[in-house]
């Protein structure tokens, strides 16, 4: 009897919440609509119109003839002899990816090493000091990115501050050549992305039970142990995280290796960037950057996955 | 059971927090003997060292005086994972990123045991602490009882020789609590695994303990076993700390002679009792003495009684009676007392509020407390 009441009396109620909520949702879309439209446009846009170029002829004196053509993504992977006009793997392109994905890679694990220590310094200060150590991490974004690679430049050049270290100490007799190449882009590019590794994994350390650790070693864990066993695990979210902030910039890095990297150490960002300049090839740059971008997809759905599993894992 | 050697000796162990003005004196020159698969309790209440003492024989803090002897051998300097102790925490902190099964099994795996003995044993502890069927769950899904369970699991299987237990009854509810209680002291026999027990509950470390230290501002006041604690307090804050006690002070007290153990003490009516005390005790001020409520008994006959006074305050508790009494004041100052009296059979004398009654006890019931200590 009871209960054949209070479903009566329930029901037009919950329907009227679940009209209130149609409603909220629709004065939602309206509210965020501006914002909508200006990223449809401002970020699909330009993607679609660069996939449309991909797909065009290249005009001899740069931009594009309005001719479909598959040239474009064809020369991203092959090229024709000059001599004889065989069919090759165009192995500069190709050596470039490997050479992209590869330094990438090392400046995501220098920013893991570097900045695990660094996170884990910061998470475990006093509380009221730690917004000051994270005020410190921040600041090298004070500066322009151009300056900041300059005096990169300076510190690793012949006559730089690293040289006139060591031979000073007299490890090294000539200057050690430091600068313009694949060390130097590294380098530069775990500088400037470690910020983007050491905030994440300080938001998860810092929400770490350190009582966890302590029952670790409690449980006859060694030092190494329970990084190995407890914290790495638990703080995976968080490297995963800084790990894909630093990989995606890194691979359609520009600035840092055009100037750290000479001619010599090209990566996909300045590669790009010469088909649609001195190449006048504007497809295989619009096709380059599709494969770029690609790449940065693949490692997306890595991360995903990673993340995915281990909320299946934890919901088991 | 037998109980002979030492399992953990304290040595004169002092702790210091911070430096110069801002030090603190968490933990007092504690010197006291642990026996073998004794269930050892530190009482106090919160922030009185006890937890900072079961810190320092875990090896989370280095004592900054003294030292710990684990059957003889000093552990003092040892890291928390070369020594055979473990801790369940308070939060219990168990990983949350393993199964309960996999919670077990760490400290067998860090301690390479083999595989098959590391399975057996988590059966066993499984069994032991009635969650088989869990074994596969993850922590978040499981109850703070059953976290507990596990929690006690993983620190009892590596067979530690001492195990330090945190509070670890604090975040249960009451019914849960109970159970618990004598879950442990079942753990505690079945195991015969010396047991270390932090708890601020008098009531919880009366009825579990084997023995009981009392700690109180960084100083252990009392070593001795439920009775001696309940029914001997030394101290006034053991004494008030443990149950519930009324202090009486005596402005009448003589001793034979200054080395004597026992000490005088006069009533109304020059009723003198006998009571036994320090030896050194010196008879400068009055003498503070502690009775027990439940030890007194509440007469009609007001003049001839060892106190007198009227009753304030009655609470009918079913079993029993509180009553709540001002004594008459022979130097001015009013003593209120508490009396609490069994109802044995339906025809127990109930006394009113307002009712004049006499208060009579048995010397032996008297503890003297010497404050001077």
């Amino acid at each position: 009897m009871d209960q054949n009441i209070q479903s009566v009396v329930e029901f037009p109620e919950s329907k009227l919440e679940r009209l209130k909520a149609k409603q909220r949702t629709i004065r939602n879309y309206f509210l965020s609509a501006p914002a909508l439209i200006v990223l449809t446009i401002a970020a699909s846009g330009p993607l679609f119109i660069m996939l449309f170029y991909s797909f065009l002829t290249a005009d001899e004196w740069g931009g594009v003839v309005w001719q479909g053509s598959l040239q474009g993504w064809f020369e991203v992977f092959m090229r024709h002899d000059i001599f004889d006009g065989t069919l090759l793997p165009a192995d500069a392109h190709l050596s470039i990816f490997w050479r992209s994905i590869k330094l990438s890679l090392v400046t995501t694990l220098l920013c893991i090493v570097f900045g695990f220590p660094t996170a884990y310094f910061i998470a475990t200060r006093p509380r009221s000091q730690r917004s000051f150590w994270l005020f410190l991490v921040t600041v090298p974004f004070w500066t322009n990115l151009l300056i900041r690679t300059f005096a990169i430049m300076q510190i690793l050049s012949h006559s730089g501050f690293v040289n006139k270290f060591l031979q000073s100490l007299g490890l090294i007799e000539e200057p050690l050549r430091l600068l313009y190449t694949e060390t130097a882009v590294t380098i530069g590019m775990a500088y400037v992305y470690l910020p983007l590794m050491v905030l994440p994994l300080y938001a998860t350390i810092e929400r770490l039970d350190f009582s966890l650790l302590e029952a670790a070693y409690d449980l006859y864990a060694s030092r190494l142990q329970v990084l190995r066993r407890v914290i790495i695990p638990l703080v995976k979210p968080g490297l995963v995280a800084g790990s894909i902030l630093v990989f995606i910039p890194s691979i359609g890095a520009y600035v840092t290796p055009r100037l750290l990297g000479g001619g010599k150490s090209l990566m996909l960002g300045n590669l790009i960037e010469l088909q649609f300049g001195q190449g006048r090839n504007w497809p295989l740059g619009a096709a380059l950057s599709i494969t770029l971008l690609v790449i940065v997809m693949v490692a997306m759905l890595f991360y995903v996955r990673s993340t995915s599993r281990s909320g299946v894992n934890h919901a088991h | 059971m037998k109980q002979d050697s030492i399992a953990i000796k304290v040595e004169g162990v002092s702790k210091v927090y911070g430096k110069g003005e801002s030090a603190f004196l968490a933990l007092n020159n504690a010197t006291l003997n642990i026996l073998d698969n004794e269930f050892f309790t530190l009482l106090g209440p919160s922030g009185c060292g006890k937890t900072t003492l079961l810190r320092i024989i875990a090896g989370f803090e280095n004592p900054t005086q003294g030292s710990i002897l684990l059957h003889g051998e000093d552990i003092s300097h040892l890291p928390p994972n070369l020594r055979s102790v473990n801790t369940v925490f308070q939060s219990y902190a168990l990983f949350p990123h393993m199964t309960v099964a996999e919670n077990i099994s760490f400290g067998l795996e860090m301690l390479n045991k083999p595989k098959q003995e590391i399975k057996k044993t988590v059966s066993k502890m499984l069994s032991l602490v009635h969650m088989e069927e869990l074994k596969d769950r993850h922590i978040d899904e499981l109850s703070g009882g059953q976290q507990q369970r596990v929690a006690l699991a993983r620190a009892l299987a590596p067979e530690p020789k001492v195990l330090l237990l945190d509070e670890s009854l604090a975040a249960l509810d009451y019914k849960l609590r109970k159970e618990m209680q004598i879950e442990l002291k079942r753990l505690q026999h079945a195991t015969g695994i010396t047991f270390i027990f932090v708890t601020h509950d008098q009531e919880e470390a009366l009825t579990m303990s084997d023995r009981i230290a009392v700690i109180n501002e960084g100083k252990l006041l009392q070593v001795g076993t439920p009775h001696e604690i309940y029914n001997k307090p030394q101290d006034h804050f053991v004494a008030s700390f443990v149950g519930d006690t009324n202090f009486l002070e005596i402005s009448s007290a003589s001793k034979s002679n200054n080395n004597d153990e026992v000490i005088f003490l006069n009533f109304n009516h020059d009723q003198i009792l006998k009571v036994p005390c320090k030896k050194d005790m010196a008879l400068n001020k009055s003498i503070s003495i502690a009775i027990r409520p439940e030890k007194v008994s509440l007469v009609k006959d007001a003049d001839s009684a060892l106190l007198a006074g009227e009753i304030v305050d009655v609470s009918f508790f079913g079993t029993d009676t509180h009553y709540s009494i001002e004594l008459d004041s022979s130097s001015g100052k009013a003593q209120s007392f508490h009396v609490r009296m069994q109802n044995a059979s339906n025809q127990s004398k109930q006394y009113v509020a307002g009712e004049r009654v006499g208060v009579i006890f048995n010397a032996e019931d008297i503890q003297v407390i010497d404050d001077s200590r």
